[in-house]
This record gives structure tokens, sequence and C-alpha cells, in this order.
């Protein structure tokens, strides 16, 4: 048969639980903040995307092919300059081939896959209520691949950013290492309140069970027994002992077996 | 009185210190996120009047007056649409007189006002000031001319704020999860940490209070309390064997008395949560491996290398069907299996094959592959589900089929709850491959849970194994069709049509996010797993099976009036909230009558079989939901859509009620068992 478990094991449970909650409210924190600005990076990045390839598409509009567009390279120079965030900007033909690509100073090897571009294309020009944008994250940072169209609303190329999540993961550091610090000293302080908490209900469990034995009368002062009615339950069966002896008794002094 | 006093107030206390903590975070949060969110959203406001700027500077070069452009109010509603964090546009004119201002639709209408009033304004009031932040954009045409007019671009200083009330609603949540997640562990440890058996010493002592001596202390060991326990057991006991030894014919009175205060039988054992309990977590476990990949299982099936001549949504599709489909097809052979093997080695098996297809889906880079696993992780996960049943069945054979059930049922509806959100936020931090170790690591864990499990055989011989006949028989069991027809079928129907279909789109119709109708969904489950053990206790106790099925259906039915009837967010927790309470009442009374009325039946199918096939055509009930309510959304719009399913399944609550109303209380179960009391 099983025992309840002592002190210390309670204890563990009510920190842990709580430390653990803790730890989850400061993930999640964390995690909405750099979702918070996730969202606003990727919507930056969109836009300039969505700017060159509106440029690209009014070329294509008056029949000029974005490969012979001549102005690209100056556009995405001056996307670049103005935004220090950006990593990448290319321009793919309708293969999913480079045509124009920059890239800022401190990346290297990041040019955009041939095959996946090609996978992005394909979906993008699947059917005519296909998205015309696919956007993504990964350790590179945040991905975004807007369709060019031409005149009549094929897919003719692509747009293909790549934006610095930089931002979002610091602010991400920034609270874990925070609200972890809080977290760490909240459950100091709830470990102190509990141990507290469960001194006191052991001890005055243990000054009940003493006045319950130093109790020469039928024990049934339900004081300092809130939930297990132990005085109570002793009474009763003391009384029902009371009551077998008598029944017995009387049978004996009739004679009875 | 003093003493539950001060336990209430160290009670409030401890939950003020727990949710002022996690609101004070958030709090510390708001602060430090306010400079960074701020930050950016600057530097995305100007990046967006730039972008503008460049379109409507296009126009002003052409000699077009700033005050004669058109189609400028599209534009910004174009642009509005793309960047929700904007608040307004407006254009003013060289004198700095508004000509156009575009709010954003999800602008509040006391802001709106404000903002319309002072966008032109070069000393706006501090109540702006306290609302917006205002970029202003010259419009020149080309750099050499003067200016023009001015672009006005407003974002919220109060941004950070919407994003805190967020946090805010995600920390409740995540407080249910957690909460959840402890009571489910508990569940497990608490018998372990003696828990249990200081609960159900309570219940002794309140027994014994009141004169009922047919148990024994539950406790043992050598502390206040075992000693305390044993003691009383030791003068039961001498009172027992006083009465025993009394011979019959002889001492009326004294055996009367005997019977009166349960002593003329031997000592009843308390009921061992150990095992239940054990299977409730690996059921919990389980589940939990697959509800982790749920939330981004269809959108990474939708991403893989498959055929082109699938579209994304069929790619979807067939990996999720896939998997339900050989979920539903086990079903009928678990009782087969678990006689063949043994408990425990089917558990052990059904539980190792999911986690190994879990953990195979991180290496599937075809789509064909994914299908696969699911396939097979299917099939494993619906064996461990039908095998957890049966087995909890077999533990419950005497006391408390029900309630059985409930646990069953409970464990994976908390599974329910608490796997999507987690499983969302691993696959976002730490990518998908992650998040399927995470879930085979949880099938593994299941998995030394089966292995610890003794194995349970049946109670009672077994019947005809599954066969055509035995299927036939079923079939004509009109008892057992009415309750699956009337009952059971469309109960599933309505809540997977409602669940998968009616409440997202109705979401979404309303503009609302997906964050909106994860709550829902919540509030559904939550619900659920509140309800279900105390409707299985109850039903237990009260040998009653039909009033269960026919409230819980008729709950069900209001739920969906309610939704129907109604408009708004609120019709949709009326429907979510009284479906779940609905089905939660009904659930696990339905179960341990189906397989009753199976057993009763003179063709005499086996209860095991019976509940295989139960559950099959049960899922198949659920996965017609979302096709049947579709046609009728297409055809009937969703509002009479749901009054329909109410009014079927309220039909079918009285039709179950008139056909089966005197096949109640059956089965014979004994009477209460101690633990029952506590």
């Amino acid at each position: 048969m099983p025992a309840p478990a002592g002190l210390l094991t309670w204890m563990t449970v009510a920190v842990t639980s709580f430390a653990a909650l803790l730890f989850c409210a400061t993930l999640l924190i964390s995690l909405r903040l750099e979702k918070a600005l996730t969202d606003l990076v990727q919507d930056r990045a969109v836009l300039i995307a969505r700017q060159l390839a509106d440029s690209v598409e009014g070329g294509l509009r008056v029949g000029i092919r974005p490969e012979d567009q001549t102005e690209n390279a100056r556009k995405i120079d001056g996307l670049m300059d103005r935004d220090a965030g950006v990593l990448l900007i290319a321009l793919l033909d309708g293969r999913g081939q480079t045509l124009v690509q920059r890239m800022a100073g401190t990346v290297v090897g990041q040019k955009p896959d041939p095959v996946t571009a090609q996978r992005h294309l394909a979906r993008m020009s699947g059917s005519p209520t296909a998205a015309d944008r696919v956007s993504w994250s990964d350790a590179r940072g945040i991905q975004v691949v807007i369709s060019v169209k031409d005149a009549t609303g094929l897919v003719s190329g692509a747009v293909w950013v790549v934006y610095s999540l930089q931002a979002p993961q610091s602010a991400f550091n920034q609270s874990i290492q925070r609200l972890g610090g809080w977290s760490v000293a909240l459950s100091a302080g709830f470990a102190v309140l509990v141990l507290a908490g469960l001194a006191l209900v052991r001890r005055a469990t243990e000054q009940a069970f003493q006045k319950l034995a130093a109790s020469t009368a039928a024990p049934s002062d339900s004081r300092g027994w809130p939930i297990f009615p132990l005085p109570q339950a002793l009474g009763t069966l003391g009384r029902l002992e009371a009551q077998w002896a008598e029944l017995c008794a009387k049978a004996d002094s009739r004679g009875r077996p | 009185m003093k003493a539950r006093l001060l336990v209430a107030l160290m009670g409030l206390m401890a939950s003020l210190l727990v949710f002022g903590s996690v609101l004070a975070l958030a709090a510390l949060a708001r602060d430090m996120g306010t400079v960074r969110v701020t930050d950016v959203l600057q530097g995305n406001t100007q990046a967006i009047a730039t972008a503008l700027r460049i379109r409507l500077d296009r126009a002003l070069s052409l000699g077009i007056p700033v005050t004669d452009l058109v189609g400028v109010e599209p534009v910004f509603l174009e642009h509005l649409g793309r960047h929700r964090e904007v608040s307004f546009f407006a254009m003013l004119d060289s004198q700095g007189n508004a000509l156009t201002f575009t709010p954003s639709p999800a602008l509040a209408p006391g802001h709106h006002d404000l903002a319309m009033a002072e966008v032109a304004s070069q000393n706006p009031s501090p109540a702006f000031n306290a609302a917006f932040q205002a970029v202003r954009t010259p419009l020149r045409g080309s750099e050499q001319s003067d200016i023009q007019g001015w672009l006005v671009t407003g974002y919220p200083v109060n941004y950070i704020d919407q994003q805190v009330n967020a946090v805010v609603m995600d920390l409740l949540v995540a407080m249910l999860i957690a909460t959840v997640l402890v009571i489910e562990i508990m569940r497990y440890a608490g018998p372990r940490l003696g828990v249990g058996p200081l609960w159900q010493f309570r219940a002794f002592l309140k027994q014994v209070q009141h004169g009922h001596l047919h148990a024994l202390s539950p406790l043992a060991g050598a502390g206040r309390w075992g000693q305390a326990g044993q003691a009383m057991s030791r003068r039961i006991q001498a009172l027992r064997q006083s009465v025993q030894a009394l011979p019959q014919g002889v001492s009326e009175d004294r055996l009367a008395w005997g019977k009166t205060h349960g002593l003329l039988n031997p000592a009843a054992p308390w009921l061992h949560t150990a095992q239940p309990s054990r299977l409730r977590l690996m059921v919990f476990l389980t589940v939990l491996s697959d509800e982790l990949v749920r939330p981004f299982m269809a959108v990474h099936a939708s991403q893989m290398d498959g055929p082109l001549a699938l579209s994304v949504q069929a790619l979807a599709g067939i990996a999720l069907t896939s998997f339900l489909f050989t979920w539903a097809l086990s079903q009928p052979l678990g009782a087969a299996l678990l006689r063949r093997y043994g408990s425990r080695r089917c558990l052990m098996s059904a539980t190792a094959c999911v986690a190994l297809a879990m953990w195979a889906t991180v290496w599937s880079q075809q789509w064909v592959l994914l299908v696969v696993c699911r396939a097979v992780t299917g099939a494993a996960f619906g064996f461990v589900l039908i095998f957890s049943q049966t087995a909890m069945l077999r533990l419950s054979r005497d006391h408390g089929r029900a309630r059985a059930m409930a646990d069953f049922v409970g464990a994976v509806v908390a599974a329910g709850i608490c796997g999507p959100v987690i499983g969302g936020l691993m696959s976002v931090k730490l990518g998908v491959s992650t998040t399927f170790v995470a879930s085979g690591l949880c099938a593994a864990a299941a998995w030394v849970l089966a292995a610890q499990q003794a194995a349970i055989p049946s109670a009672v011989a077994p019947g005809p194994p599954l066969s055509w006949a035995s299927l036939a028989a079923l079939l004509r069991n009109r008892r057992l069709m009415t309750l699956l027809l009337c009952s059971a079928i469309p109960g599933k129907l309505a809540a997977t049509a409602v669940l998968l279909l009616v409440v997202p789109l109705a979401v979404a119709d309303m503009g609302e996010s997906a964050s909106l109708t994860g709550r829902l969904l919540l509030l559904y489950f939550l619900a659920f797993w509140l309800v279900s053990g105390w409707a299985g206790r109850w039903s237990d106790a009260r040998q009653n099976r039909v009033s269960f099925v026919v409230v819980g259906g008729l709950l069900s039915a209001l739920g969906c009036w309610a939704g129907g009837s109604g408009h708004g967010a609120w019709s949709l927790v009326a429907l979510c909230g009284l479906l779940g309470l609905g089905q939660a009442w009904l659930s696990s009374a339905q179960i341990v009558w189906a397989t009753q009325l199976a057993e009763q039946d003179p063709a005499g199918t086996d209860g095991e079989v019976a509940l295989g096939i139960y559950r099959l055509l049960e899922r198949m009930g659920g996965a017609l939901g979302p096709v049947v309510v579709a046609f009728l959304m297409g055809t009937q719009g969703a509002q009479a859509s749901l009054t329909a399913l109410g009014i079927a399944l309220a039909a079918g609550s009285l039709i179950t009620l008139i056909a089966l109303g005197r096949a109640n209380a059956l089965g014979g179960e004994p009477g209460r068992h101690p633990s029952d009391r506590s």
C-alpha cells in the first residue's frame, strides 16, 4: 500500500510547476514580441519586393522583357541603399534563373536556388487564383518571392528579397534573458512561500495529532481537522465497539453463545 | 473554521501570486518591446510613405496638379489592406489643407473622427498625439520642384499595446494548457505521490464516521497518517472477526448489527489507480504526439515535391485523409489482435510504430513518402486508441465503465487542448523537423509506459471473433443501430462539421483572425474536458445511460440552434460551448451503452468487437460531416445549415428516447465501490 509523499516532494512538485509555468509564459511573451517584429519586418520585405516588381511589370506592359530592362540594377541598388536590413534582392526570369542580383556586403553565398525558384514559380503560375507571393523565414532571414506578371497576367519572372531577422531575434534574446531572470527570482520567492506554508500545515497537523493522542475522553473535537475527520471517525468507531460489547454482554447474560 | 480560512487564504495567495507573476512578466515585456517596435514601425511607415510618394510624384511630374489627382483613394486603400500597421493615409495640398483622408477599416470610430479632424493640423492636440504618430512626406514631382503637397501616413502609438493584449490572451491560454498538463501528469504521479491514497483515506474516514466499516485504511507507512489508519484497520478487523465468528441461526440481533455496518463480508479492496492512470497518460502522450504536428501538417504537405497535377489543396488533403482512413480501418481489428497477442505486446508495438513513423516523417522529403508515413502513423495511432479503450473497459468491468471511458476521452481531449498550441510554437521557433522528433519522443514515452503495463486479460470469456457473421449480427441489432444512427453518427457529424468547417469559415467571414477560431475550438475542448469525467461518474452512479445520451443530444441541438439563430462572435461561443457540453455529457455513456447493447443481443456479439465496429462507423460519420455541411452551406447558407443540424440532433435524441427509453440500466453493474464515494 502506498504512503503519502514527504514535504520535500510536495515542495519540488509545486515549485517545479510554478517555474515551468513562468518559463512557458516567458517563452510565449518573447515569441509574441518576436512575431510582432517579424511581421513588421516581413511587411518591409514585401514592400521592397513589390516596389521592384511593379517597376519591372511597368516595363513588361510596354513589351520590354525583364532581361532587356536596363534600369533594374540601378533600382535594386537604390532599394538596398535605402534600407540596411536588406540582405539580397534578385530578379529572376520565368525559368527561375537569376537576371540581376545584389547582396549586402556581409552576406556570403546566399544566391537564390534555381530549383526552389522554379518550384515557387510553378506554384504561383499554376492557376489564375494562385497566390502571387510566397514568404517564409529560415536561418538566412525572411525570404519573400513575388511574381512578376506581363500584360496578359502570365508569370514572367519573380523578385526574390531576403531581409535580415536581426531585429526580431535580438528582441527575442533580450526578452528571454530579462524575463528569464525575473522568472528565476519569482520562483525563488514562491519556493520560500510554499516552504513556509507546508511547514505551517505540518506543524498544525502535528499539534492536532498530539492533542488527539493526549485526549483521554472520546475524541470528537473536530477543530484542527478541516479536511480529514479523524476525531469523528475515531469517535464513531469507539461507539460501535461499545455497542458491540453491550450486545455481546446481553447475549452472554441470556446464556446464548 | 480557522484552519479552513487559513487554507483558503493560502490558496488565494498562491493564485494571486501565479496570476500576478504572469501579468508582471507581460508588463515588463511591454516596456521592453515598446522602443523596439516603435523603431521598426517608424521605419516601415517611412518606407511605405516613400513608396507611395514615388508613385504620386510620377503623376505630379507629368504636370497634373495635386488637387486634380484621381484614383488616389483606391491606391491608399490598397496599401492599407497590405500594411495593417498603418492607421490612415491623407494627402494635403501645398497650403496644408486636406484633400483626401483614407482611414484603415480597422480604425475605431472615435479614433477615425480624431484623425480626420486633425490630420492637417500643424499642432495636433494631445489626444491625437496620444493615439497616433504621423509621418509627413513632401510631394514635389521632381527633386528640383517646389513642394506641391504632402502625404501624411499615420500609425498607432499603442501598436505594442495591441500586441500585449494578444499576449495576455495567449498567456491565459498558456495557463489553461499548463493546468491541463499538470492535471494529466498528476493523475499519473498522484498515486505515486500518495495523493490518491490520501484522498481514499479521507473517504475511508468519512465512511467510518457514518458507521460504514466495509473497508480498511488504504494508507500504509510509518508516518502519522499511516499509523492512524493501520490502528483503525486493526480495530475494524477485530470487530469483523467477532461478527463473522458468530454461528448462523443464532444471535440474530448481532448479525443484523454486523450487516448494518458492513462487517459480514470480507473487507472491500480499494481501487488501485496506478494501472488506469498509466493507461490514461499513455493515451495522452500518444494523442499529444499527433496533436503537436496538426497545426502545420497541411501546410507542410502542400509544400512538398509532389505531382504537379495535384493542387496544393489536394497535396494537403490526401496526406490528411491517409491518416484518417487508416485510423478508421484499424478500429475493428483491435479486439482480435488483443486476444491473440495480449494487451502489453499490442500496446508496445502500436506505440513503437507511432514513434518510428513520426521519426521517419522527418526524412520524408518526397510527398509520396510523407503520405505513406502518415498512413502508417494513422494505423498505429488508431490501434493505440482501440487497444487502450478496450483495456480500460476490461479494468473497469466491475465498477465504473462510463467513468473509465470518460478517463479515456478526457485524455484525448486534454491532448487536443495542449498539443496544437505547443506544436505550433515549436514549429515556428525550432522548425518542423524538431517538432516531428519531439512528437516521436512523446510516442516513445508512451511506449515506456506500455512496457511497464502488465497484460490486462479479459474478465469474461471472449465471444465470437470479428467476422462477416458478427458484423451482420451487429447490423441486425436494432437497438444498437438506433443508437448509432440517431445519436452517435449525427453527433460526430455535427462536431466535425462545426469544428473543421463552420467555425473557421464563420470567423473568416467576420473578418477576424485565425486566433479567434483557435480560441473557439479551445472552448469546445475545454467544455468537453471539464464535463466528461463528471458525466461518466454520474452515469455509473445512477446506472443510467439513456438520459445522459438524450440530454447530451438535446444540449448539442441547442448549441447548433444558438449558432444558427444568432449573429457574431457570441453565437459562435454559444455554439462551441453548448456543443462541447452536450457531447461531453453523452460521450462516455454512449460508448458503454453501445457495448452493453451488443453484449445483450441474443446473437451474442462480443462487446470488444462491437466497440471496434462502433468506432469505425462513428469515424466514418465524422468524416462525412464536413462534406454534408459544406453541401448544405453551399445551398442554404451557414445559419440554415446549423439550424438543420440542430433539428436533426434533437430529432435523433427524441427517437433514441422513444425507441430505447426502456432499455436502460443495462449490464447489472454491482453496487458502489468504496472509491466511488471519493
